[in-house]
């Protein structure tokens, strides 16, 4: 791009080009969606099966895989903060929301286990992955997980309806819709755009 | 009438204002990240980012990552303000019948 005398036309079209370049290459990564959804998302049913045909007293050890995912997040924060070139607001705040929403989780988690509230935790559960996801989607106007965190409205609502159980597969579902399918939404559409950027 | 000289000289630059667009809508961006999105050769961009923040439309900051020299530019509120008010103008150029908000 050299620098020449221009139109105005020509300006508002470098604006509108530069500014839209930058929101595609800012798009929010799908990563930790897809390895913390899919990783819940095993973590429950594995938890209902030793539950259920296990009979194991200690189903809810399942949960201790949790670590792979700790793990796997702060292996990608540090590789992405070498990488890192560019900065924004909203990536800012969308770091600290998700800090926070994980410190909410294991939070949650004691106090149940302190109070023996296991029975109804799964619902609680449930509301804190509708909050994440919604503001997220909010912020990086992505109506899949907007819908997501709302149907975990609902989840939360009939979760607290049913047996301990099934409140693990409700857990399971809130997270395949408020996590997982967005999460592949978002993934297929940032190949799309890469794939546009590369051709152009 | 709006006149064309009514439009800011130093972003009225086809390189200035790509850098502007850029960090308008970005907290900092690096100046290899400036550089790949402008497609612009590294001595002309170091050029036009150095009116910039002679203007004090942008913050330049030098510092090293992992043994790398790292610049970082950012806008400032000042830049800001040029850079709406250069976007009013330039609307109200192209469509002068139109009234501008804001």
């Amino acid at each position: 791009m050299e620098d020449q005398q221009f139109s105005a036309e020509d300006g508002l079209k470098v604006i509108q080009d530069m500014i839209s370049r930058t929101r595609e290459d800012l798009s929010y990564d799908s990563f930790y969606l897809l390895l913390w959804g899919w990783l819940v998302v095993s973590i429950c049913l594995l938890q209902f099966i030793l539950l259920e045909y296990f009979k194991w007293p200690y189903h809810y050890l399942a949960w201790t895989l949790i670590w792979i995912g700790i793990i796997a997040s702060i292996i990608r924060a540090i590789t992405e903060k070498r990488r890192e070139r560019v900065r924004t607001y909203v990536g800012d705040a969308l770091k600290f929301i998700w800090l926070g929403m994980f410190a909410a989780f294991i939070i949650l988690g004691s106090v149940c286990g302190i109070l023996q509230l296991w029975q109804g935790c799964f619902p609680l559960y449930i509301i804190l992955y509708s909050l994440g996801t919604f503001i997220t989607g909010g912020l990086i106007r992505f109506k899949p997980l907007l819908i997501g965190g709302m149907a975990c409205w609902v989840l939360a609502i009939v979760a607290a309806l049913v047996p301990y159980d099934l409140q693990i597969i409700f857990g399971a579902v809130a997270i395949l819709v408020s996590y997982v399918i967005p999460g592949h939404i978002l993934r297929y559409r940032q190949i799309q755009r890469h794939k546009l950027s590369q051709a152009s | 009438m709006n006149d064309f000289k009514d439009l800011d000289g130093l972003l009225h630059s086809q390189l200035r204002l790509a850098v502007m667009s850029i960090l308008i809508s970005v907290k900092e961006a690096e100046f290899t990240y400036l550089r790949e999105k402008t497609r612009s050769t590294p001595g002309n961009l170091s050029v036009q980012i150095q009116k910039l923040k002679e203007a004090e439309y942008i913050e330049v900051k030098k510092s090293f990552r992992a043994n790398y020299p790292q610049t970082l530019c950012r806008i400032t509120p000042r830049g800001s303000r040029a850079f709406e008010n250069y976007v009013k103008a330039i609307r109200q150029y192209l469509d002068p019948a139109k009234p501008q908000k804001g």
